[in-house]
């Protein structure tokens, strides 16, 4: 699955390249269902996060690294998620592109670096909850900027 | 009872800019000493979160263009141009030592939160890019590498350090030349004559109350850094007639201060839901108007009717929301570090360091604060939270998130990481007097007389450890020799 897409999505704001950068990496946190954050060093966070499908809530251990900054333009993450001794790694990268004089938009693309061959089975899931959460970003950053 | 020691050049204070200053003058021939005040070496560098300065290739203009904003007009053109020109070729010294240097790239997702560039709205920011070097084990912070770094870099050139060995005073000749220095080992008074030149890397004075009290634009404020920063080298530069300047600049954010662990905790949340009170029950500043190292610029009010400040302590109060999303310290630096607090901060709400409540008049009442001007207080944040206008401090709209109960409360203190003032120094790193001329055979470098005259900028002090640390040691290296 390594190199897989996973989900790619994208939205346009209202606001300068500049204000956004600046709201990117906070709003991606904050709409993230995550819970016991903590900071491992300058690039690092770990906590748990609470994933929801079918009614339930599932605790998985993520560790979320930055792996490639270029500022004002993209930030990429490496997402790594851990459960019943397994790791999938998602590469997740958000792009930005100004299309217009306050205008900005919002590349967001989720691809599997890694992931145990079962997962292919719940990637209906993962897209799903991947969608919700870039909405989600969507909606903070709408609200922030 | 004294004796006698001779070198070429003699080195005080074994931290990044005590090493990065013997390494550099030992490769230029000269024999050094170093001599530590505390038994173990390292100074602030060991302590730091180990980022610095290290413009790339190109940028060295909007660089000093953007220091001398911070400094406010404080600092020499060429002073800055001397740090830019060095701090240039800080990633290839250290690399050339085996060191992995990565460029630092700060997760901002905490509030208030550690940025680079600290100020980046001032001309020039996009220059302010700062190195880091990793350390390749979980339990060995990156500023401990890189003092590790150097220090083997020393041991391997054979370079004699004697620690736990105080300085007293510099030596002069008729001149005022300094020619060396005595140092206390072992309840006696002991010599070194250092035939080119001495250099001051003995660090700020972040452990010196009296100093603290008196030039500090606020007092008290705790410290996290290296105990050794008592300020020896300003004393010792004062007797002198060194000019002594920015004295009234350091680095302060908020933190919990607890018994048993000195330094205490660096605080920033996981999200914003949360403010600061003073002791009146009422917001002070906008909690997040500055980087997370400069809090003490909102703290430094007083009230004109009342003596002292209403803000020290202070109150953190925040919700349940900043409280589930993790832990409410980051302990990247300091003394305190290797205290692992939980991301759930239940050990901390447990020990008592968090207070809980389930009324803010019952917080208020745990706190000793004023029931009806605290409720006021987060009453009024919570309804500007839902129109994202902060009337009374303009906070900014993305920040604005309501405080819901359960209610949490932390004390809330000053914790200085570093000072700047010092002996002033020059574009070559030498002492000088108030009229400009140098002391002679007399250099200093690191966080003692450090450029940043007003604001500082995140990994300035290391960065200057390292850059004019090695530009001293160098300059040092070249003076001749004096004769009897």
């Amino acid at each position: 699955m390594n190199g897989t897409p996973l989900i790619t999505q994208q939205f346009t704001l209202a606001a300068s390249q500049f204000r956004v950068w600046d709201l990117l990496a906070t709003s991606i946190l904050q709409s993230m269902p995550v819970e016991q954050t903590e900071i491992v060093n300058d690039s690092t966070m770990r906590g748990i996060l609470k994933f929801k499908f079918a009614g339930i809530t599932l605790p998985l251990r993520l560790q979320v690294e930055v792996a490639d900054v270029s500022p004002m333009d993209s930030f990429t993450t490496l997402v790594t998620v851990t459960k019943w001794g397994t790791e999938t790694v998602l590469r997740v990268k958000y792009d930005l592109k100004v299309i217009g004089d306050e205008e900005i938009q919002v590349n967001c693309a989720a691809v599997v670096e890694k992931a145990p061959a079962w997962m292919a089975l719940v990637t209906p899931i993962q897209k799903s909850f991947a969608a919700n959460m870039f909405e989600d970003i969507r909606k903070e950053l709408v609200r922030a900027v | 009872m004294t004796d006698e020691t001779t070198c070429d050049v003699l080195i005080i204070g074994f931290g990044g800019a005590g090493a990065s200053a013997a390494i550099e003058a030992h490769d230029a021939g000269a024999e050094v000493i170093i001599i530590e005040k505390l038994d173990e070496p390292g100074g602030n560098t060991r302590w730091s979160n180990c980022s610095w300065f290290s413009p790339p290739p190109g940028t060295e203009k909007m660089a000093v263009e953007h220091i001398d904003a911070l400094c406010f007009g404080r600092t020499p053109i060429p002073v800055i141009e001397a740090y830019v020109k060095m701090a240039g070729e800080t990633k290839a010294w250290l690399e050339g030592f085996g060191a992995t240097a990565k460029t630092t790239h700060f997760l901002n997702v905490r509030y208030p939160t550690i940025t680079h560039p600290s100020w980046p709205n001032f001309p020039g920011s996009a220059a302010m890019v700062n190195q880091t070097v990793m350390s390749p084990r979980d339990d060995q912070p990156n500023g401990e590498r890189l003092f590790q770094l150097l220090a083997e870099q020393v041991n391997k050139r054979g370079i004699k350090a004697i620690t736990g060995a105080p300085a007293k005073e510099l030596i002069t000749n008729d001149k005022g030349d300094v020619i060396g220095a005595t140092y206390t080992k072992g309840g006696q008074t002991h010599t070194i004559k250092a035939r080119r030149s001495v250099i001051l890397t003995t660090g700020g004075f972040e452990f010196n109350e009296e100093m603290k009290n008196e030039y500090l634009p606020i007092y008290p404020v705790t410290a996290i850094g290296s105990p050794g920063n008592t300020g020896d080298g300003i004393t010792m530069a004062r007797k002198l007639g060194a000019q002594i300047w920015h004295m009234g600049v350091c680095v302060a954010g908020f933190g919990l201060e607890v018994e048993g662990y000195p330094g205490g905790f660096g605080i920033s949340f996981p999200t914003p839901h949360f403010i600061h009170v003073n002791k009146y029950g009422k917001r002070f500043a906008n909690e997040l108007g500055t980087e997370m190292h400069f809090a003490w610029h909102g703290v430094a009010a007083f009230d004109p009717k009342k003596p002292g400040h209403p803000t020290l302590p202070s109150y953190a109060i925040f919700g349940e929301e900043a409280f589930k999303k993790g832990a409410v310290s980051i302990g990247t630096a300091g003394t305190t570090r290797h205290y692992k607090w939980s991301a759930d901060n239940s050990a901390e709400l447990a020990k008592g360091w968090i207070k809980k409540a389930d009324s803010i008049a019952e917080l208020a009442k745990i706190l000793k604060l004023d029931a009806a001007a605290l409720e006021k207080t987060v009453t009024k944040y919570n309804e500007a939270c839902g129109t994202g206008v902060d009337g009374d401090f303009h906070r900014s709209k993305d920040t604005m998130q309501p405080i819901k109960g359960p209610f949490y409360a932390m004390e809330m203190h000053l914790r200085m990481v570093n000072t700047m003032g010092g002996p002033r120094r020059d574009e070559n790193a030498r002492v000088v007097k108030p009229d400009g001329t140098p002391i002679g055979r007399l250099f200093s470098a690191g966080e003692l007389g450090s450029l940043w005259g007003h604001l500082y900028c995140g990994g300035g002090n290391v960065g200057e450890a390292l850059a004019i640390g090695r530009q001293a040691g160098q300059n040092a290296a070249k003076e001749k020799p004096w004769s009897n």
